[in-house]
């Protein structure tokens, strides 16, 4: 379990926007993992029913708080002098604004990037974690995918946003 | 024909359609360009998402998570068995057996850099890019070891470990089309923590030259493969190599020892893992 570390704490990172409250979330999962330790199945996957526990702990709090953490102003411009460095701003900038995308997300859709394009889950494996149809994971990545990109570049005045095929889709 | 539409494409993306349903959408894509820019954007949104996230893998995990795992769980002691298997035979074996059944290929020549150290619980990772496989491997320069992490799911060298028998290869070229990259297993073993866990080798060709990594890989119970160790060789492309440095592989079979519970597994034990999806 304590090789699963890095890993469950970017899972959490990726839910909660922080590092502090992710180590919060991840502190409690591994708490109530080690409490019930009798409960995991051997021979199933130990990561994905801690990654389950985590997903629970986290849906509660967000439902009895509906608290969530101030956002972090962006950083302001800097004086890094460069082409080198405004592109390293840049690139730092568009990541934040990623991490404030995925933040907006409705959990459903945040849990379903986080599962397959931050933790590399198949479809497959994180329909079985949240326990939905592999068709809802397809089209709720869609949308977070398509809202993540859109929110990374919207200052990029030069980025077009990404087009759509049916003329109906919101 | 298959419809192109966001479930369809963002699928395409990720590799997740079926060989027959991925072809066809290849095939469409070609007279689509709004299609392939979704493809692209989507990719793209997917590598954003996972480099935004990334610093827990690369940061020491704090001692207060590590605390809660410090009263000894009244499981087994691992067991500390360092019996020293020699892989020099072994690699004989399968080094005549691949010259029989392979075109020729290059030994590596000196080394270039060197991940270490050799602690067990040594998770480094070579810059492997999303969608593409490993676009990030091949510089001019030594490749750098960025962070730690699984291998994507997405990345030839995932499908390599997971379904190419040892000494068969897969390849893949760049998007540019100036690299080749040949991934080969090389052997397949059983950990001290009882993962599957297999050696590969990745040779990177390009017309400046070539790299070659070797590195060992194993498998969590979440199907992921996580790279525990990797040696970087380069290649010129005058052919002048040397013979493969003592000291990287001495390096890398003291950490197969290290970690190898017992023998490497025979081509007919790793040929029903390879079968079973490793179960």
């Amino acid at each position: 379990m304590v090789a699963m570390l890095p890993r469950l704490r970017r899972f959490a990172y990726a839910l909660t926007g922080s590092t502090d409250l992710g180590d919060d979330l991840v502190q409690a999962a591994c708490e109530r993992a080690l409490s019930r330790l009798d409960q995991w199945q051997k021979g199933t996957r130990l990561d994905s029913w801690m990654f389950r526990i985590m997903q629970t702990i986290w849906i509660d709090q967000m439902r009895t708080k509906k608290v969530r953490g101030h956002k972090i102003d962006l950083d302001a411009a800097g004086d890094v002098a460069g082409e080198d460095g405004e592109r390293a701003m840049e690139a730092r900038l568009t990541l934040k604004r990623v991490r404030s995308a995925v933040e907006e997300l409705p959990e459903e859709q945040r849990l379903v990037l986080t599962l397959v394009s931050i933790d590399g889950r198949s479809y497959k494996e994180a329909a079985q974690i949240l326990d939905v149809p592999v068709g809802t994971i397809t089209s709720r990545l869609a949308r977070a995918r398509r809202r993540l990109y859109e929110v990374a570049y919207e200052t990029t005045a030069k980025i077009a946003p990404i087009p759509s095929l049916e003329p109906n889709n919101g | 024909m298959v419809k192109l539409n966001d479930e369809v494409l963002i699928a395409y993306s990720d590799g997740e359609l079926d060989e027959k349903t991925a072809a066809e959408v290849e095939a469409a894509l070609k007279d689509d360009p709004v299609a392939r820019e979704i493809v692209h954007k989507f990719q793209e949104a997917a590598r954003l998402a996972g480099e935004a996230f990334d610093d827990p893998m690369q940061e020491e995990v704090p001692e207060r998570l590590l605390k809660l795992f410090e009263e000894p769980q009244s499981e087994e002691a691992a067991p500390d068995q360092s019996n020293i298997t020699d892989l020099s035979q072994i690699r004989a074996a399968r080094e005549t057996k691949r010259h029989t059944n392979a075109t020729a290929f290059e030994e590596p020549g000196t080394v270039r850099r060197f991940a270490l150290p050799l602690a067990a619980s040594l998770a480094l990772i070579i810059g492997i890019g999303g969608g593409l496989g490993l676009s990030n491997f091949t510089t001019s320069s030594a490749p750098e070891v960025i962070a730690a992490g699984t291998i994507p799911q997405s990345s030839v060298l995932h499908a390599a470990l997971e379904r190419t028998p040892s000494l068969q290869s897969l390849e893949e070229v760049s998007g540019d089309g100036l690299t080749r990259n040949q991934i080969e297993p090389l052997l397949s073993f059983v950990d001290t923590n009882d993962r599957h866990c297999r050696e590969y080798r990745i040779t990177s060709s390009k017309v400046t030259g070539s790299q070659d990594l070797t590195g060992v890989a194993c498998r969590g119970g979440d199907g992921a493969w996580t790279q525990q160790i990797a040696v970087v060789q380069e290649i010129p492309a005058n052919g002048s190599y040397s013979p493969a440095s003592g000291q990287a592989n001495s390096a890398l079979e003291g950490f197969l020892n290290e970690i190898m519970k017992d023998e490497p597994l025979d081509e007919e034990a790793e040929a029903l893992l390879l079968d079973s999806g490793w179960q």
